[in-house]
């Protein structure tokens, strides 16, 4: 639900052969650490990448599974989203069966804090290609997706419509139903928007501020728990202004339902790309990552579902009308920021027990 | 079998072979699986409660110490009381119509009750979402119709909530009432007639009785499935309806602090365990009093 894989990293290298060789040389060295004689060791015929499906699953079958197939020979199949949960479990029991997963960066980051994931092998993955925010030692940022503002254009002009988050949160001066997810990641930082914390210092958030702007709209607050229902409140005019993530809105808004959404202020939320510990086929993972970066596969990424590169090379290759819809097209990206998953990965579990308790008022 | 054979092995073979012993023996199977795929992990669950960040009682005095867990087992636990009471008022004129009836009406019956449970509890919770929401079906019919003025708050509360759980239990109270009803005999009933009970007392001291054992089963059932609902508090409910099932959902795949999810999931286990011990006791001790006419 809160998942959008979708970015990408320029490949300064062809992965082929070239590539191919080196991983294996790699996978040399490291196969005897795990039991494995290196010899008996052939190219897998297959991989599976479990991912987040759906409209994903079809954008990242275009832009990545089957340019990689084109490349190595190696098919690729896609799986059910394997949550944090699964992955640990595979991981602790040493029943590691993908190589590869596209899940939330927000999950990644946490994985990567228990020690779950496999570090990147940065000299097959070029991480000049990327948006500084995308390289993390034990996961790569896939794509960029919006925490955004939403309104029912029936039930609320243009001029009616809170223009930033300070307005969303004063139901004084802009009346009107709002909506946020029910979780304290993403709803608290554009809460810390709202109680005046800048972009560029949002981090340590300042949680006592972000508490009161929701005490400030308590009273006309409907919570949603899935993408799906925060879109379909706005589009029912349930709500008149909330939050959504923009791939929930994209298509409905095209369609002519009457809701539209804006980048101003958005909170750029991510999918990730992670190899879990142990995976069997570290080396076909890598150059699996290396030819995800190729500006070329992130465009037809991002022409299949409204979600931004992380290779920046990539918006050359677009045109005006898939960049409008990018929510970290240059245009889009004047007043966002991206969400700290580290500080979610350290924090999370003090910060959500506060939040349950003043969820129980 | 032959008079020497039990003579020349006296101690070992106690017992002779019966249809009932041999059914035991089936018995193995599933006993296994039970154990390696559902006493195993549950025991590592609560072995991980108190063995991890550190050997000890760690999780429990956070979860003890933080008001909100506190709370939201308590409301989980009062939760489940009210949805498996209301359930009762329910299922109970339900089963009582239906036990009475034959053919073909008694098969489409069971069938009107058996179909919605066999449908997904998302769907049925997503169907109640769009009845009740603010401009829901609901909403809109009665505002147009001027009955009332001011859409009326049917979710995102404790209504909502227990429409929704109460609706996806029903066939767990009505199907162990129905069959404990079918199983009276209406005999007994008529003895009771003859020897002078009016049908106010034929019912309450004959036919409820024997539908105890009916009612017990059903409240047990529907008390323990609510106690580990998820997804209908969580879309039907308000923010002050939390359950305990959706901590433990945050802390299993959200902050993957699996120590804490488990000492969660054993208290939730321990409170079930105590109050089907308790219960166990009082329908007991009142079934040995008479009350449950037994």
């Amino acid at each position: 639900m809160k998942q959008r894989p979708g970015s990408r990293g320029l490949n300064s290298s062809d992965p082929t052969r070239r590539h191919l060789l080196a991983s294996a040389a790699g996978l040399a060295v490291a196969l005897p650490v795990i039991g494995f004689p290196a010899v008996l060791r052939a190219k897998p015929e297959r991989m599976t990448i479990p991912n987040p499906g759906g409209a994903l699953e079809e954008a990242l079958k275009a832009a990545y599974f089957k340019t990689f197939t084109d490349k190595t020979g190696i098919e690729i199949s896609g799986a059910p989203y394997a949550d944090t949960a699964k992955i640990k479990a595979m991981v602790e029991n040493n029943a590691v069966d993908t190589d590869v997963i596209f899940t939330d960066a927000a999950d990644a980051a946490i994985l990567a804090k228990q020690g779950l994931l496999e570090p990147l092998d940065f000299s097959v993955v070029d991480k000049s290609l990327f948006i500084p925010e995308a390289v993390h030692e034990h996961y790569l940022l896939a794509d960029v997706a919006a925490y955004a503002m939403a309104w029912n254009t029936k039930s609320m002009s243009d001029d009616k419509r809170p223009k930033n988050w300070a307005e969303f949160f004063d139901p004084s001066t802009k009346p009107g139903q709002r909506s946020l997810w029910k979780y304290p990641a993403q709803t608290l930082e554009v809460a810390a928007m709202g109680a005046g914390q800048g972009r560029d210092k949002l981090y340590p958030l300042d949680l006592d501020g972000a508490f009161a702007k929701l005490d400030a709209v308590k009273s006309v607050l409907t919570w949603w728990d899935s993408g799906a229902q925060g879109a379909q409140l706005i589009i029912d005019g349930e709500t008149d202004v909330g939050t959504v993530w923009n791939g929930r809105l994209y298509k409905p808004r095209k369609d002519g339902a009457p809701v539209n959404y804006t980048f101003d202020h958005c909170l750029y939320v991510c999918d990730s790309i992670v190899v879990p510990k142990g995976a069997k086929n570290k080396a076909e993972a890598m150059s699996f990552i290396a030819n995800f970066t190729d500006p070329k596969n992130q465009a037809v990424f991002c022409k299949n579902i409204p979600y931004g590169p992380v290779n920046p090379a990539t918006f050359s290759l677009l045109d005006a009308e898939t960049k409008a819809a990018l929510p970290n097209a240059p245009d889009n990206a004047k007043t966002a920021v991206f969400q700290n998953f580290g500080y979610w990965a350290d924090n999370g579990s003090m910060i959500i027990e506060r939040f349950n308790k003043w969820l129980l008022g | 079998m032959a008079a020497n054979a039990t003579t020349e092995r006296p101690p070992a073979s106690p017992k002779p072979w019966t249809p009932t012993r041999g059914y035991a023996l089936l018995l193995i199977a599933p006993a296994i699986v039970l154990a390696l795929f559902f006493l195993w992990p549950l025991a590592q669950v609560v072995i991980r409660s108190v063995t991890e960040p550190a050997v000890g009682f760690e999780n429990y005095v956070r979860i003890f110490a933080t008001s909100t867990y506190v709370r939201v087992i308590a409301y989980t636990m009062m939760l489940a009381g009210t949805v498996a009471l209301v359930t009762l008022l329910l299922a109970y004129p339900v089963a009582w119509m239906v036990s009475a009836m034959h053919g073909s009406i008694l098969y489409l019956c069971l069938a009107l009750i058996l179909i919605p449970f066999w449908t997904s509890v998302v769907i049925r919770t997503f169907a109640w979402m769009v009845l009740f929401q603010r401009r829901g079906v609901l909403n809109s019919f009665l505002l147009s119709s001027g009955l009332i003025d001011q859409p009326l708050r049917l979710m995102h509360n404790s209504i909502g909530v227990h429409i929704g759980m109460v609706h996806i239990l029903l066939p767990f109270m009505i199907l162990p009432l129905l069959s404990s009803m079918r199983g009276i005999e209406p005999t007994i009933m008529r003895a009771a007639s003859v020897l002078g009970a009016n049908p106010l007392r034929q019912f309450i001291h004959v036919y409820v009785p024997l539908t105890m054992p009916g009612v017990s089963a059903g409240l047990l059932l529907v008390f323990i499935s609510a106690l580990g609902f998820f997804i209908t508090p969580a879309l039907l409910g308000g923010p002050a309806n939390m359950t305990i099932a959706v901590l433990i959902e945050q802390q299993t795949s959200r902050l993957l602090d699996w120590p804490m999810a488990s000492a969660l999931a054993t208290l939730l286990l321990a409170a079930t365990v105590l109050l089907y011990v308790l219960y166990d006791r009082i329908s007991r001790h009142l079934g040995a009093a008479g009350v449950f006419g037994g």
